[in-house]
């Protein structure tokens, strides 16, 4: 019963980096970075993307800001598909997406004070005036907690902590009031005690402003804290896709079972009994197997696992994993 | 404490600037038993990998070790010769970093790399490639043989990680300081490697391992005592069944409520307000004062020392001395 | 209440620098040099075209400091005169050499690909030509001038600042601050200007100080071959024109190769000094 288009919708994603470029170049090879992916994200909401070095999960999410353009398939935002909009329209669209990034060092320019970072934004789009501007920088700043905003106005970057960068970069983010923000490892670099206030922040923020986090990071539990849905994405796919609670509860991927077991918890008397059982390494993302890509690592495959690649399945209603032997 | 393989006191080890001084290791105390797992666990910094440094001395031209005394089997690595101290290193002492590629040689051979760290120790033997193939298959590295010939570059992460515990094993040290260790690897292979360190120390009689992080996981899952740094100093010792369950110091409490609220679903997420001190000029008192919620007027005022309270030790001032 | 606190960024940048003796030195040096050529005509009135046939070869004294030369013209006068025109030529041209090598290394970093491959192919044709070949053939076909000079100079050298440049572009186009300004939809040429090319400068001021030396020496080197402009003499000029003369009046070669000697070494040292003092891989450490 879904009238309306779905906020985001991703379809059959890919993107290939082919190897050795130039006009000789007759190799065929290339990287499978992103290898066929759907999503849909609705308002309001947080999708959590978690995967491991390697598995894509950066890249989906730069194209689906429009940063990088995919080989294949499309992203559609609002209905629209991004990827056909120019000049105005696509100016436009910039006001409704953005993007956090993971290394607060490098997210923001060196050379620039907090004020020009949150000014930029109005006056690129012409929204406000160079004083107006610096009213709503001043708001985006009590808003993200950096209080009293006199005192960070005029700072550079190497005069802020990790945490009060990372905020800059949220407040930079939502300064345009956008309806998807695509979080790319947002805590990740961060202490713990700053961790679970960024967090916090962003629960907030996404409460007040009602905007929808796609939330890239290899770390599953912190992506509990904060998503209605994750998927699990591995070599360029998505192997698993829930919603958080039943995810965490009947993990049914071997990968998401890997994952959920790897982690060590913050607490001896669970991170003791943990038996792990992945071995081996992944296969190389260059021309991966027509066969399933996990296999490598998988302890329960079997032949047919070497033989077809699986296809992503509803094994519960809504619980979709490709795997042919689901746990 | 007798029986104690290095035991650390009074250790300060500053970072000297051009118009500044950073007081990284500040009056730090602490100890490794035998065939223990210690961990030093503490945020960014805390002084936690500057500590690791100082207790073999690979330290930058500007840091200088104060004051205190580095005991090891007798010897006092704070004052030994540099030519001393380097028939430690490695041999006595060794060290696996976050980054594998700080320690491994990008143009060398996987198996002259360890060769030669075998024979710097041991001299030159004729069951030398015996001996690089029996430390690889130590670290559950599938075909060594094929390994030896592999330039760092044809090796995973997880698997250069694995060279570098070989290394740092290879010539049976009795203690090794691991830094970080795990940091810079997918979560799946963070996962082998801690099994393998675990492993380790179980196996080998007289290994002791000292376990440098930020991740209080690891922590629960590698150590058996565990030591809290903030801003260059140790706020609390506890073994870490009391440390998880009963947290005595403002920190460490705030430190663990804040991974719990992430890693346990149903909890409010709380942070620990505040930045991290500048060790050029730390807070007086007790360092963790301006962002402690219990803080009292003597908080600011006098330092507080670590004392007994119950199995652990915490240095704060809500516990009266008795 | 827009507090850029720029006085304090140029006082921590000095204390920086004067850490560096010889920087120092070398700035006071080529600041002095400067301002008597500048001066010139305020020191010293003499008309360096005023020839004296009863005043040659006279050797250093009080009211020739420097000696006269074979027509008896005051030599410091020519020193002064001749100061100015090297500095004119080094500075111009560096200022051209550079602005060009900004702008193009900075589009060929940025842009990558095919505009990349472009503009490189054309930096490593100017890269292979002798310098002193190319200018030699250039004065000769349209004889001697400054401008030409200039010209020739600016030309050969800016694709050290191309290749400069485009390296910093190369590595902060990178850098997650450019994407996060794409997203915002920022405009290439805000991107590239206003915001990757304060990052990008530390090198090419430094590069600069140095390349001002290296056009004073090729300006020097075309005037000594002949290829000076009579009218407007370098100490490059002077040096040529007293060759003749070496044995009979060691002053009138001295003071200009003093002169270029000096102005040279001291651009090499505040290019160090520069270096120390805003190389931000240094400075952390002070």
């Amino acid at each position: 019963m879904r009238i309306l288009a779905p906020l985001l919708e991703v379809r059959a994603v890919k993107k290939y980096y082919p190897l050795g470029r130039g006009l000789l170049s007759i190799s065929k090879r290339a990287v499978h970075a992103v290898d066929g992916v759907s999503l849909r994200l609705e308002t309001g909401t947080t999708l959590g993307l978690v995967g491991e070095s390697g598995s894509g999960k950066t890249t989906l999410g730069r194209i689906i800001v429009g940063l990088i353009h995919p080989t294949e398939g499309s992203v559609m935002f609002e209905g629209q598909e991004i990827f056909s909009l120019r000049g105005k329209e696509q100016f436009s669209l910039r006001t409704k997406m953005q993007i956090i990034f993971q290394n607060p060092e490098a997210s923001l320019n060196p050379r620039k004070t907090v004020r020009h970072v949150l000014t930029q934004p109005f006056l690129l789009h012409r929204l406000a005036t160079r004083s107006e501007a610096d009213e709503r920088a001043y708001h985006l700043l009590e808003q993200v907690k950096l209080t009293p905003p006199e005192l960070y106005l005029d700072r550079y970057p190497h005069q802020l902590s990790g945490g009060q960068k990372q905020r800059v970069a949220i407040a930079r983010a939502i300064a345009l009031g956008p309806k998807l923000v695509v979080a790319d490892e947002p805590v990740s670099s961060l202490d713990m005690s700053v961790k679970a206030s960024v967090l916090k922040l962003m629960n907030e923020i996404q409460s007040n402003l009602g905007l929808s986090y796609f939330l890239i990071s290899h770390d599953l539990y912190m992506t509990r804290s904060i998503s209605k849905i994750v998927a699990v994405m591995y070599a360029g796919r998505i192997v698993e896709l829930a919603e958080t609670d039943e995810l965490f509860r009947h993990p049914a991927h071997p990968y998401t079972q890997a994952l959920l077991a790897s982690t060590p918890v913050p607490d001896p008397a669970i991170a003791r009994g943990v038996s792990r059982n992945v071995i081996g390494e992944p296969f190389s993302p260059i021309d991966p197997p027509d066969y399933c890509r996990f296999s490598s690592r998988c302890p329960y495959k079997q032949d047919k696992c070497l033989q077809r690649s699986p296809q992503l399945e509803e094994i519960r209603k809504d619980h979709w994993v490709e795997c042919f032997f689901p746990l | 404490m007798s029986d104690s393989l290095l035991d650390v006191r009074n250790l300060r080890m500053y970072f000297y600037g051009s118009s500044q001084v950073v007081r990284a290791v500040d009056d730090v105390s602490l100890s490794v038993r035998e065939g223990e797992v210690v961990g030093i666990v503490g945020e960014s910094g805390s002084g936690k990998t500057a500590t690791a440094l100082s207790l073999i001395r690979l330290l930058p031209p500007n840091a200088r070790i104060v004051s205190g005394e580095i005991l090891h089997k007798g010897k006092n690595l704070a004052s030994l010769e540099e030519t001393e101290l380097r028939k430690i290193r490695g041999a006595e002492i060794s060290m696996v970093f976050q980054d594998p590629m700080t320690f491994l040689d990008p143009l060398m051979k996987i198996g002259d790399q360890i060769s030669e760290s075998i024979s710097l120790h041991q001299g030159k033997t004729s069951d030398l490639k015996v001996k690089v193939v029996d430390s690889l298959r130590a670290v559950s590295i599938p075909s060594p043989e094929k390994v030896l010939d592999y330039y760092p570059h044809q090796l995973s992460g997880g698997m250069k990680q694995r060279v570098l515990i070989a290394i740092a094993l290879s010539c049976e040290p009795s203690l090794i300081i691991a830094d970080e260790p795990t940091t810079a690897l997918d979560v799946t292979v963070q996962g082998q490697i801690l099994e393998l360190l675990k492993t380790l120390v179980r196996k080998r009689r007289g290994l002791s391992l000292l376990l440098i992080t930020h991740d209080l996981g690891v922590v629960a899952e590698m150590c058996d005592r565990v030591y809290v740094m903030y801003a260059g100093k140790i706020v609390e010792e506890a073994d870490v069944s009391s440390l998880f369950k009963e947290p005595k110091h403002p920190y460490t409490q705030a430190l663990l409520t804040a991974a719990n609220s992430i890693y346990f679903v149903g909890r409010e997420m709380v942070g620990i307000e505040g930045v991290v001190p500048d060790l050029t000029n730390p807070p007086s008192g007790c360092r963790f004062h301006p962002r402690c919620q219990y803080a009292m007027p003597i908080c600011s005022e006098k330092e507080p020392i670590l004392i007994d309270i119950g199995t652990s030790r915490a240095a704060c001032w809500l516990y009266p001395k008795k | 209440m827009r507090a850029t606190n720029w006085p304090a960024r140029i006082r921590q940048f000095w204390v920086r620098f004067s850490k560096n003796h010889a920087a120092v030195a070398g700035l006071v040096i080529v600041a002095a040099l400067v301002a008597v050529s500048a001066g010139a005509n305020l020191i010293r009135a003499n008309d360096i075209f005023n020839i004296n046939p009863g005043q040659t070869f006279e050797s250093p004294s009080w009211s020739h400091p420097f000696g006269t030369d074979n027509l008896g013209r005051d030599m410091f006068s020519l020193f002064l005169y001749a100061g100015r025109v090297s500095f004119e030529v080094g500075f111009t041209a560096a200022a051209v050499s550079v602005l060009l090598g900004t702008l193009l290394g900075s589009i060929a970093g940025f842009y990558g690909g095919v505009v990349d491959d472009v503009i490189m192919r054309f930096t490593e044709m100017f890269l292979a030509i002798p310098i002193l070949l190319l200018g030699l053939t250039i004065l000769i076909i349209y004889g001697p001038g400054l401008s030409h000079v200039v010209f020739v100079i600016a030309v050969l050298s800016w694709p050290v600042t191309a290749r400069l440049v485009r390296a910093e572009f190369l590595t902060l186009k990178e850098r997650e601050f450019v994407e996060g300004l794409r997203a915002v939809g920022a405009p290439n040429h805000v991107i590239i200007f206003n915001e990757i090319m304060p990052n990008a400068l530390i090198p090419v001021i430094i590069n600069a100080s140095l390349q001002v030396g290296a056009a004073i020496t090729v300006e020097a080197g075309l005037s000594f071959l002949g290829l000076g402009d009579p009218s407007n003499p370098s100490w490059g000029y002077l040096l040529q024109q007293a060759q003749t003369f070496l044995t009979r009046a060691w002053w009138i070669a001295t003071f200009p190769g003093i002169g270029l000697l000096l102005a040279i070494l001291s651009l090499s040292l505040i290019g160090d000094g520069l270096n120390d003092a805003l190389n931000p891989r240094l400075a952390e450490k002070g």
